[in-house]
């Protein structure tokens, strides 16, 4: 990749780390210039859709008409709770473990 | 090994046994053959050949066995209608088998036993289908060439330096190098269409509804169908009408009962065929030759054919690639460590949640996630996530359109014939543009074909796509028998 292409990036160094911290990954230096580099490319070629006029159009979300499905609210057969917890990389007291979530404040 | 250019036939280079599933479910119901001597032959075939194609990721000879021997079983009692009775299939590693691993092609899911069934899969049981084994894939789907999976590429059956396509790699070319006749994939984007047409079978990508997504591993929920690979028209449309159900676990499952209800059969002289024109300059000459000798061999039987710009179609492939990264990133935020999967441990959830994923995804997936993050992020939501919804609803509007004129559309599947291993890794984009000819159909929730249509560079096969509107799958898989028969 030249550094023509580098200079012109869409979404820098920078932004790829904060972008990286939402999606929770992490990149090390040269894999987030990679990343950059990549994403812009592809940004970059589809900015075609920029120009479209689409004042009149409605965003759509789903290809259907689709509406809320109800149904009775009646107890039917569910997952089997150890079934469920035996793929799971830990388990305790029938739930899933974790790491500690709160850190001790004094 | 080369396929030369005979076509895809199960069972073939060891057995004289027919090959079509619809005859070898007839010939298990009338007792003239037994599921398990089917099951042998392909179980035979995957042995001889998928040591060089690597189709699956899992074999389940033990458990086929005992799914065949109580076909048999049931049948010998007398009065079995299995529709797929004693027929052998391959399934996309991407949908749930209960106790069976499903991993996605992914590092994430390696280790991962679902505790259901899809509910595809309860049905092809039911139906007395053979789960054979689970096939290869680009990770979490996300790929056109099967390079992405953690297990290694699937080869080309036709010529093994190339590739399957993608991302339903493995189950095409199993189907492609007659280890089994029929194979369930997924497509987001083209996964079904353009692997079936780089390896010379036939592909469906059915609307958006019609088959129950219930149990297949979500990558982009608004654009994922399951659907059939075969190597004849005929035996992927038994596999779709057996998949065709509502299913009440699928919020977005259609009613029972519309598949062949609409868009139903007509004379194909009273057809209306529409060449995409704006599809052509870009595909290779073998692929627009494809599409100019499918629409001559239609006019010939006295459909009306022309040609017809629907430049909005252009715009698919952008707003496709922020609509199913966005819904990717959303989905494979469930991939935390916690309830399934891989687990790399930390000081607290936060380090654990980014050691896990950083380690368990792929570049490729890392990429979409990324990318898809991004376009949702504060600050570039309108300009992205917005205008793509909006460049949607413009694709739609422009097929509604051209559907009143035209009864069904006619393009390459892909713009090229099966591509070099190792050709696009390093390019994404080049990889995304695979499928410029797919995407359009995803996005508006439409059904399309993809069938062969002759060889093309260096006698790789080529595909033929034809489209038509929701629910038109009856019509699209009549104009590709015509077509195939012609």
């Amino acid at each position: 990749m030249g550094a023509d292409i580098v200079d012109e990036n869409l979404i820098g160094k920078d932004e790829v780390l904060k972008v990286a911290k939402l999606a929770r990954l992490s990149f090390s230096d040269q894999e987030a210039g990679q990343m950059s580099v990549e994403l812009s490319m592809v940004l970059k070629h589809f900015e075609t859709m920029q120009s479209i006029n689409t004042d009149a159009l409605a965003p759509m979300a789903h290809s259907m008409e689709i509406t809320n499905v109800l149904r009775e609210d009646e107890v039917t057969p569910s997952a089997d709770r150890e079934e469920v917890l035996s793929s799971a990389p830990a388990v305790a007291e029938n739930r899933f473990l974790v790491p500690r979530i709160l850190k001790e404040e004094l | 090994m080369s396929l030369g250019n005979r076509p895809p036939s199960f069972g073939s280079s060891v057995s004289s046994m027919p090959s079509r599933a619809r005859e070898l479910a007839k010939l298990v119901r009338e007792k003239e053959i037994k599921a398990q001597e089917i099951l042998e032959v392909s179980l035979r075939e995957i042995a001889a050949r998928d040591g060089e194609i690597n189709s699956f990721n899992l074999l389940l000879q033990d458990q086929a066995m005992e799914d065949a021997k109580r076909v048999d079983e049931a049948v010998a009692k007398g009065g079995y209608k299995g529709r797929l009775a004693g027929v052998p299939i391959a399934i996309k590693d991407n949908i749930c088998t209960k106790g069976i691993l499903t991993t996605c092609s992914s590092k994430i899911l390696a280790n991962w036993k679902p505790p259901y069934d899809a509910t595809v899969i309860t049905k092809l049981k039911e139906e007395g289908a053979v789960i054979v084994g689970k096939t290869n894939m680009d990770e979490f789907a996300m790929g056109s060439s099967t390079e992405t999976s953690f297990f290694g590429p699937t080869k080309n059956p036709w010529d093994t330096t190339r590739v399957p396509g993608g991302s339903s790699g493995g189950s095409a070319a199993a189907v492609a190098a007659g280890m089994l006749p029929l194979a369930l994939g997924s497509d987001t984007g083209g996964s079904i269409r353009q692997p079936a047409s780089l390896c010379g079978v036939v592909g469906i990508k059915p609307t958006y509804g019609l088959v129950s997504r219930y149990g297949l591993v979500a990558f982009a929920s608004s654009l994922d169908q399951i659907g059939p690979f075969a190597a004849s028209v005929d035996d992927a449309a038994l596999a779709l009408e057996v998949l065709a159900f509502h299913d009440r676990r699928d919020s977005t499952s259609l009613a029972g009962g519309l598949y062949g209800s609409q868009h139903i059969k007509k004379d194909i002289s009273s057809l209306r065929v529409g060449i995409i024109r704006n599809f052509l300059p870009d595909a290779a000459e073998s692929c627009r030759r494809a599409v100019t000798d499918a629409g001559q061999f239609l006019a010939g039987l006295g459909a009306k054919v022309e040609e017809v710009d629907i430049p909005e179609l252009d715009y698919g492939i952008a707003a496709y690639y922020i609509i199913a990264p966005a819904e990717a990133s959303s989905n494979l935020a469930r991939f935390d460590g916690v309830r399934y999967g891989l687990r790399v441990d930390g000081e607290d959830v936060e380090e654990m949640n980014i050691r896990t994923r950083t380690a368990g995804f792929g570049l490729e997936v890392k990429r979409r996630i990324m990318l898809g993050t991004y376009a949702l992020s504060a600050g570039y939501y309108d300009a992205y996530y917005l205008q793509a919804q909006k460049v949607r609803s413009l694709v739609k509007e422009a097929f509604n359109k051209a559907y009143q004129n035209y009864d069904v559309l006619l393009s390459p599947t892909s713009p090229t014939v099966a591509f070099s291993l190792g050709a696009k890794v390093a390019d994404p984009l080049s990889m995304y543009l695979s499928d410029l000819y797919t995407i359009p159909t995803n996005l508006a929730g439409h059904p399309a074909i993809s069938i062969p249509f002759g060889t093309g560079e260096d006698n790789m096969p080529v595909g033929l796509q034809i489209l038509g509107p929701a629910l038109s799958e009856a019509l699209l898989i009549q104009v590709a028998e015509v077509l195939e028969a012609g």
